[in-house]
């Protein structure tokens, strides 16, 4: 029991330490995701219906973006702590500090885990902004987003830890971008649901379920939308939860590898 | 340094894929002592001390802590120990002070214990000049001076410094040797990883020489040289590294033959 809360203490000490550091570009950061989703959903939103896009699309395409925020900040998350690893190695003090390892690893992706919440819940507003009449906030259940964009982000933030791992050495480093978050993010229902998928190749779709990404864009759909076109959203949160689970497995073990910690 | 064992290591091996960095090293370390760890390049110091600081585990063996053996409780051994590891890994996003408030922090220090403890190691390393800075800013000097501060911040009893002062200006190694030789007063048990053997024969009671992953000799500087009937420690060094290597290749040549 005294460990426990030693180690709990420990990690929420490292969670801000985390933080701390998260802070000194956070503004950068909020600016970025701002550009982009700006950009793209005006283009979604607006322009692209002279092309033959149906007019609810931009609202679609929103919802895809709350879901991604956190992915999109793995590529900069694992490329610091490939930087650490490759340099500083800072991560080598805090894997001997009183307490046990995986403290250390839970602590990073929570502290990424709250940033990418906090990013993916500015983009609401944003959202709104520039789909005043389209979007209606009424029809937003929080309780369901809010659940699916905790849990969406604790996994992305144990996916900066097994993508680090994973990937190893910064010499690597463009491999996190074409190998992980590139084909997550095209083939998990970013632009189009998994109904289409279904509808276009029938049992084939059944394949595209092992993309945890796809669950976060149809969680978060469901939730924002509340349209009945996209998979139960409870179905959803206890697959992101499965898949929570074996991305962490697989992070632990593979960062025991790397890092050959006690 | 009295004759309690701190730290007992038994037998310690590290296998990594293609080689074995440590065969079998055992070795007790009394408290209040400093050991200094010599050996050529790939001796297995580095390797020894990570170990002793349980940033790896061993492959095989067991270490000792007052008795009982530190991997049924790592975290609790690790209250007891500083680590200023070779390569200086302050976090850089921070400034030192940040650095050294944070780690007192970790090792549940409450916050006047911190306030005392970063007051009395900025005076005895000098520190207050670059409290506010960031560590790219330092020179290898002061960031030595800050990891070996921040190994001490939450008054650790046995503290492993691997190389501390490699790359260094003579007169700030001498500054450090008197700092090291202030831990000892202060009842602090050190273990310091050396490519310097000067620096070993001023600040150790005993050096331990590892070669090739095991412990070629164990003793007093003094002894070493009264038996080796050199007049310093490198000279002991050398004699016995030339040893090493006349024995091995006559060990090289009888297996040819």
């Amino acid at each position: 029991m005294n460990s426990i809360v030693r180690f709990s203490d420990i990690f929420c000490k490292l969670v801000s330490t985390h933080l701390l550091i998260a802070r000194q570009h956070i503004m950068d950061q909020i600016i970025n995701l701002y550009i982009w989703t700006c950009c793209t959903l005006v283009i979604m939103g607006y322009i692209m219906q002279s092309f033959g896009l149906v007019s609810t699309y931009g609202c679609f395409q929103f919802a895809s973006i709350v879901g991604a925020v956190g992915l999109f900040e793995v590529y900069n998350a694992a490329a610091r702590n490939l930087m650490d690893i490759d340099s500083d190695r800072t991560i080598s003090y805090y894997l001997i500090l009183p307490a046990r390892s995986v403290v250390v690893l839970l602590s990073m992706a929570c502290s990424y885990a709250i940033v990418g919440l906090l990013l993916t819940v500015l983009v609401i507003p944003l959202g709104k902004l520039i789909f005043y009449n389209q979007l209606s906030l009424a029809q937003i259940s929080w309780f369901k987003f809010l659940t699916v964009a905790v849990l969406a982000n604790i996994f992305f933030g144990i996916f900066v830890v097994a993508v680090t791992a994973h990937v190893g050495t910064i010499a690597r480093m463009r491999n996190i971008w074409s190998r992980f978050i590139w084909p997550l993010w095209f083939l998990g229902c970013y632009q189009f649901s998994w109904e289409a998928i279904h509808q276009s190749l029938g049992s084939l779709s059944y394949i595209f379920l092992i993309n945890p990404v796809l669950f976060v864009m149809e969680g978060m759909r469901g939730s924002l939308l509340g349209s009945q076109e996209f998979l139960p959203w409870e179905i959803c949160c206890v697959a992101i939860c499965f898949y929570i689970v074996i991305c962490w497995q697989y992070a632990h073990y593979k960062m025991k590898r790397l890092l050959d910690f006690v | 340094m009295n004759n309690k064992i701190l730290l007992k290591i038994k037998n310690v091996k590290k296998k990594y894929a293609t080689q074995e960095a440590l065969k079998g090293v055992s070795l007790d370390i009394y408290k209040g002592e400093i050991l200094g760890l010599l050996g050529v390049n790939g001796a297995g110091k580095t390797t020894l001390s990570s170990i002793i600081a349980t940033l790896h585990p061993p492959t095989e063996g067991d270490i000792e802590f007052e008795g009982k053996s530190i991997y049924d409780d790592v975290a609790t051994y690790r209250f007891s120990i500083g680590f200023c590891p070779q390569k200086p890994n302050l976090n850089p996003m921070l400034t030192l002070e940040q650095n050294l408030r944070l780690s007192g922090s970790y090792y549940q220090m409450t916050k006047e214990q911190i306030d005392a403890r970063l007051a009395q190691l900025v005076e005895q390393f000098g520190l207050q000049k670059y409290l506010s800075q960031k560590a790219q800013v330092l020179s290898g000097g002061y960031k030595q001076r800050f990891m070996i501060a921040r190994a001490l911040m939450h008054n650790p009893q046995l503290v492993i410094l691997d190389e501390p002062t490699v790359g260094l200006d003579p007169h700030i190694r001498r500054q450090l040797w008197q700092q090291i030789r202030d831990l000892k007063q202060l009842g602090v048990t050190v273990i310091l990883t050396t490519h310097y053997l000067d620096e070993a024969e001023q600040l150790s009671d005993r050096v331990c020489v590892l070669d090739g992953g095991l412990i070629k000799l164990i003793d007093t500087p003094d002894k070493l040289k009264a038996d080796f009937k050199m007049k310093n420690l490198e000279d002991v060094f050398i004699a016995l590294m030339s040893e090493g290597s006349a024995s091995s290749d006559s060990g090289n040549s009888a297996d040819n033959s």
